[in-house]
Formats: C-alpha cells, structure tokens, sequence
C-alpha cells in the first residue's frame, strides 16, 4: 500500500460508515460466542449462572457508577457487558456468586469507572478483577478442586498444574489436537481453542482487533517456551502445549489487544505483544502462579505507555 | 557473578523497593506528574543509594561495631545520607537546575526516604559482605527507578483521562500504585 493514498480525501458530503463503540463490543461478545457456548455445554448450568450473573452484575455496576458520578449512561454500549463476558470466561464454572460480585465490582468500578469510564482505563478491566481475586482468595482458582465434581471423560487434572508439579510427562497424553478441541478442564471459557481462534480471526478479519499483537503474542509465547523446552526437555512442557493449554489463546486475541490499554503503533504492538507472551512463559515456568497470562498482560499494560513512545517520526519534522 | 545476579534480580523486581516492601512512597506519588521529574528523581535516588549503602556499611562494620556503639547506628545512618543529600542538592542547584526546580521539595525529601534509610538497614541485618551490600544498594535503586518511571508514564495517561474529581490526583495516583504492586506478584518465586 502506498502511503499517498492515505493522504487523498474527496469532497464533503460524507457518509457515515455506521461503525460505533458499541457496534465493536457487540462484535467481540459475538466473536467470544463459540468458546463460551462450548463452555457451556460442558459444564452446564453453573456455568450459565456464572456467565449470566458476572454480565448483569457488571452492568449494573456500570449504571450505578454512572448514575453516582452524574455522566450520561454508558451501559448501553456494550463495554461493560464485555468486560463481564470476559470475566466470566476466565473463572472456573463453580464459582460462588460473591466472588463473581466482587470480581465485576473491581473489574468495572476500579477497572474502569473510576478511570474515566471507557477509553480511560490503563489496564484491561476484567484482568485486573481477575487478578485481585487471585490473590486474595486463590484457592476458588484452583481448578483441579473447584471442578471434581464433574467427569467430562477426559483427564480431570489442569494440564498447566500437572505440569508445574508433576513435569511434561504427566501431560504427554494430551495431543495438541485434543487441547485445541477443548478436552481439557479451565475456565468456562478458555479451554476451546478452536472457537477462540475462528472468533479472533473473525475480529481480526473485521479490523477489531490488529493482527500484530496476537500474532507476536503467539510467537512470545511459542519461542519462549521453545527454548526453556530446548534447555530441559524433562523440565519444561514443549511449545504447542502452552500455546493450546490456559488462558494463551484468550489472552492472545481477547485479553492483550483491548482498546485503551494496549499501544498504536506498530513496533510498539510488536514488542508488547512478544513481551506478554515471554512473560507469560516465564512466570508459567519458574514462577510461583500456575498460569501467568493474566499478571504478564497487565505488566504490560504498565509498560505500555513508555513502549509507546517508540513511533514514527513526523512528517516534515527536521530531527 | 551467578550469585550476585540473582541478588539484583530479587531486589529489583521480585523485593521491589517501592512495590513489594512499600518504601518511599512519598517520591513515588510527588514525583511522578511528569516524566521528566521521575527520571530525574530515579538518578538522584540511584546515586544518593549507592553512596549511602556503601558508606554506611563501611561506618558499621569500622567504626559501629568495631568500638561498640551499634546503638548509634540510626543516628549515625541518618547523618551518612543526609550529608549526602546535601550534596547532591548542590551539585544539582549549580549544573541542572531546571532538574533541581522540578524535583523541588523532593530532593531535600530524599534524606528521610525511607527507601534510602531501609536499603541500608537491610543490609546490615542481612550481615551482607561489602560487594553485596554495594550489589543491593544498586539494584534496590534501580528498582526503585524502574518502579517510578513506569508509573510516571502510567500516569501520565491518567492526567489525560476523564477521572472523577473526587478521585483526581493522588487518589487515582494511589490506586494505580496499588495496580502496580499487584502486578509485581508476577515475579514471586522467580528466584
């Protein structure tokens, strides 16, 4: 593409081309579908509860807040029922409904609100309540406990847990295609691989989401967890495993590219995107956290504002 | 060698001055507006600790313990770093200073840094050898600065945002440190 072409405006008048706030969050939550309705059948009706309890709750949040800090109504755009959907999808389907309430309360109301409602938010919502929850009740996210009492006729144990206490051997019964087919144990709406990528290849495909950052995410993730395998083969689970085990798909295409929280330009979506999946892998490997997407998103989400810095010189500008 | 990087990767992220042991917050709120301001402070901070945690182990382990007078370690900490405060403060009023306008009441402020005041006690409880203690006091510094850069670019963003007015400045400034230390959980363990 040439960069004149950018440059060439017609005559006014102009159409408009009917894109909206909401219709991008619309589209998300459309592209989330499959993976949650997977989830759904196999964990049933708590996941149902789960999932319908954590979108309400955090639309009513969003209406208090709104109402509370006397600013037009914003619940209608969609956002905060995505950051909900979001939320739920990481929790595992047991979860009692306070820690759903005070998830979304953190999620939307610190996450979000009181930033400045949406495009103001420097962290993605729904991790940051995730990661509260995490460390202060971690034992609701221990999803070997949290899900014995279903029997899905797959191996019941969390591969990412196996392999953190048990080594690559424990899991050398899972095949890549199984995982991606969702035969594995998570959050509601995390463990269908395959759904989650047709759903970000379609947002990737609608320019919701820039192909940049899950793309260098995957590869983080992937050569990172190539070399720690490269090293101690009998250590370290190989590659395609972590790509297809835990929250990697999700935080690749719904999790690391969220609006206001990840960068612009494309170096810098390049480097954040590569830097989460490297962390990811490292706080997996020889951190104390079983999965690490969500804590190594939300550094970078820190580190987002220096890396984007990083862009390209201005037109006509002399040094 | 191996040793002593393990050392500056626990200080620095995973014991992290700011974010794990909770010192030095005052510089980390008041010095945090503009980015500019942070990296000066970082510098300052990394120089005043490194002198300060080199200084103050020589004068514990020499003078201190050797003629007895541990119960007047505090004492004589204090002096140590608030001489070089001082100094620094000169330095920076007679070369930079556009620096030393923006740090302003900050710089003076180092002298009762807790950051500065804890590093060196840390390393006379953890009974370091001198090149530890010089390892520490360093990576504690730049932790320190790493911490303060990151959220002065965090924050730089929030100037920006739509935040309540109950909420703006420090207040928001408070929460997002505290978004901050939940991150730096990340790194439990990693040593």
């Amino acid at each position: 593409m040439s960069d004149s072409k950018k440059f060439i405006v017609s005559h006014a008048p102009f159409w408009h081309n009917g894109s909206s706030v909401s219709e991008r969050h619309f589209n998300m939550i459309a592209a989330a579908l499959p993976a949650v309705l997977f989830g759904l059948t196999q964990y049933g009706g708590p996941a149902l509860a789960v999932i319908a309890f954590s979108v309400s709750t955090a639309m009513i949040w969003e209406m208090l807040l709104s109402a509370a800090m006397k600013r037009p109504q914003t619940v209608t755009d969609g956002s905060a029922a995505l950051i909900g959907l979001l939320f739920a999808m990481l929790l595992p389907a047991s979860s009692p409904w306070w820690l759903v309430l005070t998830g979304t309360f953190v999620s939307v109301v610190v996450g979000k609100m009181i930033f400045g409602g949406i495009g103001g938010n420097p962290f993605h919502p729904a991790l940051l309540g995730y990661g509260i929850l995490l460390v202060s009740w971690g034992d609701y996210f221990d999803f070997n406990e949290a899900l014995r009492n279903y029997d899905l006729g797959f191996d019941m144990l969390y591969p990412l847990w196996s392999v953190k206490f048990f080594g690559p051997d424990a899991v050398a019964h899972f095949s890549a295609w199984d995982l991606l087919a969702g035969q594995q144990i998570g959050g509601i709406g995390a463990t269908f691989g395959i759904g989650l990528i047709a759903g970000g290849l379609y947002l990737i495909a609608r320019g919701f989401v820039r192909w940049e950052i899950p793309a260098s995410f995957l590869a983080g993730v992937f050569v990172t967890a190539f070399i720690f395998h490269a090293a101690a083969p009998d250590r370290y689970a190989g590659p395609l495993f972590h790509l297809f085990t835990g929250y990697t798909l999700l935080g690749a295409f719904f999790l690391a590219p969220e609006d206001s929280s990840s960068p612009v330009n494309f170096i810098p979506m390049l480097i954040y995107g590569a830097g989460a999946g490297m962390l990811t892998m490292l706080i997996r490997n020889i951190g104390v956290y079983v999965d690490g997407v969500v804590f190594a998103v939300i550094l970078m989400n820190i580190a987002n504002p220096l890396i984007d810095k990083i862009r390209p010189k201005a037109i006509g500008k002399v040094a | 060698m191996g040793d002593y990087i393990l050392l500056a990767i626990s200080c620095i992220l995973i014991n992290n001055i700011l974010l794990a042991q909770y010192l030095g917050n005052c510089p980390f709120l008041g010095t945090s507006k503009k980015m500019e301001t942070a990296v000066g402070m970082s510098m300052a901070v990394v120089f005043v600790l490194v002198m300060a945690g080199v200084i103050t182990w020589i004068v514990n382990n020499y003078i201190l313990v050797k003629f007895d007078l541990v119960y007047l370690r505090t004492i004589a900490f204090i002096l140590v770093i608030a001489s070089l405060v001082q100094f620094v403060e000169m330095f920076l009023k007679k070369s930079i200073p556009t620096l030393y306008a923006g740090l302003g009441i900050f710089l003076p402020l180092i002298t009762t840094n807790c950051a500065v005041m804890g590093v060196c006690l840390i390393n006379v409880n953890e009974e370091y050898t001198f090149v530890q203690a010089l390892v520490t006091s360093f990576s504690y510094a730049v932790g320190f600065g790493l911490a303060l850069i990151l959220f002065a670019g965090v924050r730089e963003r929030i100037i920006l945002a739509r935040v309540p007015r109950p909420l703006q400045d420090t207040s928001i400034g408070l929460v997002t440190a505290g978004v901050l230390s939940l991150a730096f959980f990340a790194f439990k363990g990693w040593v």
